[in-house]
């Protein structure tokens, strides 16, 4: 093995492929840290490049933009509040309080360090276990994926800060915006009023940089000409030294890192789910494990730790059932795999066994992407942050115009960029009702798994109910989903603060 | 705080009547027997409903100023919200969108960024409009070029030729 | 610093399309187009079958006329977004559809859409998947087709095929259903990589599903190859026995589809039904989709793509009520 490895990094040290690499990884972090362009996009645009080069260089550079892509997103959503994708979503909630409280670039380090060693450990689990635990995920079918995502959902009532009603009502509003479209299950159509363009739905990139991106311009506009400083918060550089954290600091996150990262990397291996649902669901848990829970939101590292090992830990784990199984873990492995299928090389159980030196290329790549990705994103650290030298007025109507490019490039159709436009006034209207945006974004992920998983799941056990609980994962799940409720029910009446605002509210 | 009871009662009756839109939709929809398309949109109907019904509840309920939830506390920003400007922000941003198929991408975001960039500019700055039309068309040009020359993303041209 | 590193990105990526995009110029034929980038959008994403077809289309198609052509994938709405995109747009050959059957009559099969392929502009079929073959798992305990057919036969809405309903792997398993004269229980198990999962784990019995994704599965015993749905053996997939051989008259492929909206000068429809014959000549174009799909070259000009069309569409019509859920 370890002499096929050394192949491998052979191959990938050639300077071609470096260069590929090197320009891979830039791409993809310029693609992950700008709004509304995502790692999907920057592999589905470049995977037609790949067909005219070898499948070594091919795969190369594929590995490369999803590891720069994922990892990119962390640098918008702590600079500007804005996720650069969806899987940096929970990295806004405390990065964005560490930016305005003068820690930007310790949260930046933070989330480059932990997105390092997130990816590390996912491609170390591909490398060595990766038999084993696509084995697991075979054994997940639909009663194991609604009880997953109804466990997920319940955890929504964490991110409820302030009123639980506005919070529950943001998850529901989100589940019921997914269910525009086509059907799961059966072809029909709902709430399309007969428009064509809704049959497909709303496409998760345009909530998201609607309710964020776009969200952020319309604040910008109802209150930025009255501020006295347009500029962001200027962050001195001085007295930073290596990436702005301590070695103490460092070390009381790894529990919350490896818990996050097991997060990342099981949820990343599910087929169907990936690193945008890992992040969100590795920062509540990270929230409810710590000490201080109230801190959280407030700017506390822990949560930008969680998210940003949970969503690279994905990495590896959205590889795994790709070159194990041949079955694509989410949107970017599946564009990967036709950048196999093109080379005429079909992943599977036998990949190993047949193309071995591909293979660990490929693993090669992977580890070289990731250590180009820190030293990039380490020397590039001070390059972000002269990134707020630029006035907000300048800066946030570029951005929108990358998100209508963004939004444009999902299927080249102007109602996806009308979309965001919807999403945006929707998110602003949130900010007004004091209702959080969080609790509508997993809704409105989480939402068509469960019913898809519902409807499939009775399909198989011919309409019983009673499948979801002789299941043991799915019960398993839904009775953690059930203890998780009673726990917030107990936690809200034993705080005496919450007890008043519980009877008040409801 | 007559104010923020009267906002929370405004909220409460927003989310009511969104859900009852929704709700409205689901009954049209059509049923078959057993667990349909329509089931898990009449469970978040039902939902939606009792949330709102629970807010306005709470809204009665409460006789004494309840803290704000505000994310980022930007809501109360000196000088208060400045509507003319959101307006006009997202007048452009509706005019861009309409225009960019018939206008072009090219031209209509050298339009959008120029005029909002001043639209967006805080009173206490000049506006200076050559470079602002620099950076328009500067960012128009290389973002157009970029994604329609390497990415093969065909931005809607318009009325440029190419 | 930032600049340099900016422009040196942007001449690099320029420079790789450049690379990507290099075309050889050649006289224009009687018609004048194309003119400008012609953009083909295609129904899936980057990466499966059909955006494969699509994109060797596009690369031959700049060889032979100098000109680009743009592949833009729309998925979504089972394809309706495409079909409704192309549909919309100016009918001056700058915009084509490329898609399937599976989705172009399927859909108004199932209701999904109100347009039948006649609202398009028929170009041709530019090549014809046979990769579908049956499989069954491990735990379904049927190695052979006759085994199947008798354990169906035997309990009726025992044998579950995994499909994705109101789609065209449902049409095949209802089309099988008829032909074998068995009754399966058809569950609804998403798409091909969903599929595999449930085969692997146990969850279905049975599924139609390309021979590539499965390959490996059939050679170590995890499924079972019961046959494929062609006239004729399709020599890239094996030994896999076709049905008819097993005395089950059944055959099904699927056919991509070339198409313009309606109104598009019948001259460009028909040179581009040229192009696309002369691609299909191109033998470099066979070797590369053999290599990555399994597939065989196949090509029916305008007439005869018509012929097919009309007569999917009245095999698959007999399916409607099932399909809409009556």
């Amino acid at each position: 093995m370890l002499e096929l490895l050394q192949q491998g990094f052979g191959a990938v040290f050639s300077l071609h492929i470096m260069l590929l690499m090197v320009i891979g990884v830039a791409v993809g972090i310029v693609f992950g840290a700008v709004p509304g362009l995502s790692a999907t996009m920057a592999v589905a645009l470049c995977l037609p490049l790949t067909f005219t080069m070898g499948p070594q260089a091919g795969l190369s550079l594929l590995v490369a933009l999803f590891i720069g892509a994922t990892s990119g997103g962390l640098i918008s959503a702590i600079l500007l509040k804005i996720p650069g994708t969806p899987s940096s979503i929970a990295t806004v909630f405390d990065g964005g309080p560490l930016m305005e409280q003068g820690h930007g670039v310790k949260a930046l380090g933070v989330g480059i360090v932990f997105s390092f060693l997130g990816t590390i450990f996912s491609i170390a689990a591909l490398m060595f276990i990766a038999p084993q635990l696509a084995k697991v995920a075979l054994r997940f079918g639909p009663h194991e994926y609604f009880a997953i995502a109804v466990f997920s959902l319940t955890l929504i009532a964490t991110l409820s800060a302030g009123s639980m009603v506005k919070g529950l009502f943001a998850g529901a509003l989100g589940f019921a915006v997914s269910t525009v479209g086509i059907a799961p299950v059966e072809a029909i159509r709902r709430f399309t009023f007969g428009v064509a363009e809704l049959n497909g739905g709303f496409a998760m990139l345009t909530v998201m940089v609607g309710m964020f991106a776009v969200a952020e311009i319309i604040k910008l506009a109802e209150s930025g000409r009255h501020a006295h400083q347009s500029k962001a918060q200027a962050v001195s550089m001085k007295n930073i030294k290596g990436f702005g954290f301590s070695l103490k600091e460092f070390r009381e996150q790894l529990p919350n890192a490896g818990r996050s990262g097991l997060i990342g990397l099981g949820i990343g291996i599910l087929p169907g789910i990936g690193a945008g649902t890992s992040n969100l669901v590795a920062y509540i848990i990270s929230k409810k494990r710590a000490k201080n829970p109230e801190t959280y939101g407030k700017g506390n590292i822990g949560g930008v730790v969680a998210s940003e090992t949970a969503n690279n830990a994905g990495i590896g784990g959205a590889m795994l059932p790709l070159m194990t199984l041949g079955i694509p873990g989410d949107t970017v492995t599946a564009i990967l795999l036709g950048g196999f299928l093109i080379h005429g090389i079909q992943p599977g159980p036998l990949l190993f066994i047949s193309q071995g030196p591909l293979v660990y290329t490929i693993f090669a790549a992977l580890i070289m992407s990731t250590v180009l990705m820190l030293f990039m994103e380490f020397y590039g650290l001070r390059l972000f942050i002269k990134l707020l030298d630029v006035p907000k007025h300048i800066l946030l109507p570029i951005i929108l115009v990358l998100c209508v490019v963004g939004a444009f490039g999902l299927s080249s159709r102007l109602f996806d960029v009308w979309s965001i436009l919807l999403f945006g006034l929707l998110g602003y209207l949130f900010v007004k009702a004091g209702m959080p945006a969080a609790p509508f974004i997993i809704g409105f992920i989480l939402g068509p798994m469960a019913e898809t998983n519902l409807r499939r799941g009775l399909m198989l056990s011919d309409g019983n109910f009673g499948a979801f609980l002789s299941n043991p994962i799915a019960a398993a799940f839904l009775g953690l989903a059930l203890v998780f409720i009673l726990w917030q029910v107990v936690s809200a009446l034993r705080s005496k603060k919450s007890l008043v605002n519980e009877i008040l509210r409801t | 705080m007559a104010t923020t009871k009267k906002k929370e009662l405004l909220i409460g009756i927003a989310m009511l009547g969104a859900s009852l839109g929704y709700l409205l939709m689901t009954i049209q929809l059509p049923r078959h027997n057993g667990i349909d398309a329509a089931f898990v949109p009449s469970l978040l109907s039902a939902m939606l409903c009792l949330l709102g019904v629970l807010q306005l509840l709470s809204v009665r309920n409460c006789t004494q100023a309840v803290t704000e939830y505000h994310p980022d506390g930007e809501a109360e920003v000196a000088g208060g919200s400045d509507i003319k400007t959101v307006v006009k922000t997202l007048a452009l941003i509706l005019g861009y969108i309409a225009l960019l198929n018939p206008i072009g991408f090219p031209i209509m975001t050298v339009i959008y960024l120029y005029l909002q960039f001043i639209v967006l500019t805080p009173l206490d700055h000049r506006v200076n409009h050559l470079v602002y039309a620099l950076i328009a068309v500067v960012t128009s040009a290389i973002t157009y070029l970029l994604f329609r020359e390497a990415f093969d993303l065909m931005l809607p041209s318009g009325l440029l030729p190419f | 610093m930032k600049k340099t590193i900016r422009a040196s990105l942007l001449s690099a990526l320029v420079g790789m399309a450049a690379i990507a995009a290099q075309s050889t110029a050649f006289a224009a034929d009687e018609v004048n187009w194309p003119t400008r980038p012609v953009q083909v959008v295609v129904i899936a994403n980057p990466g499966g079958d059909t955006d494969f077809n699509a994109r060797m289309m596009a690369k031959y198609f700049n060889k032979i006329t100098g000109k680009n052509m743009v592949v833009t994938n729309v998925a979504g709405g089972g394809g309706t977004l495409a079909a409704e995109q192309v549909k919309g747009a100016a009918a001056d050959g700058n915009t084509i559809l490329f898609t399937h059957t599976g989705q172009l009559i399927v859909n108004e099969v199932a209701g999904l859409s109100d347009d039948s392929f006649e609202a398009f502009d028929i170009a041709c079929i530019a090549g014809v998947d046979k990769g579908a073959i049956f499989v069954a798992s491990e735990s379904a305990e049927v190695k052979t087709l006759q085994a199947l057919i008798d354990k169906a036969k035997a309990n009726p809405n025992s044998v579950s095929y995994g499909t994705e309903m109101g789609s065209f792997s449902h049409i095949q398993g209802l089309m099988f259903e008829q032909l074998a004269g068995v009754k399966l229980k058809m569950v609804d198990a998403g798409t091909v990589s969903e599929k595999v999962v449930a085969l692997l784990g146990g969850r279905i019995d049975l599924g139609a599903i390309s021979y590539g994704s499965v390959q490996d599965y059939v050679t170590g015993g995890q499924m079972a190859a019961l046959g494929q749905p062609n006239s004729e053996r399709n020599a890239l997939l094996g030994d896999v026995p076709t049905f008819k051989e097993q005395g089950v008259d059944f055959t099904i492929d699927k056919p991509y589809v070339v198409a313009f909206p309606k109104g598009t000068d019948p001259a460009i429809v028909a040179k581009m039904a040229g192009i696309m014959q002369q691609i299909t000549e191109t033998p470099e174009y066979a070797e590369e989709l053999k290599k990555s799909f399994k597939q065989p070259v196949a090509y029916h000009g305008t007439e005869e793509a018509i012929a097919v069309l009309s007569k999917t569409r009245e095999d698959f019509m007999q399916y409607k009520d099932v399909l809409r859920n009556k």
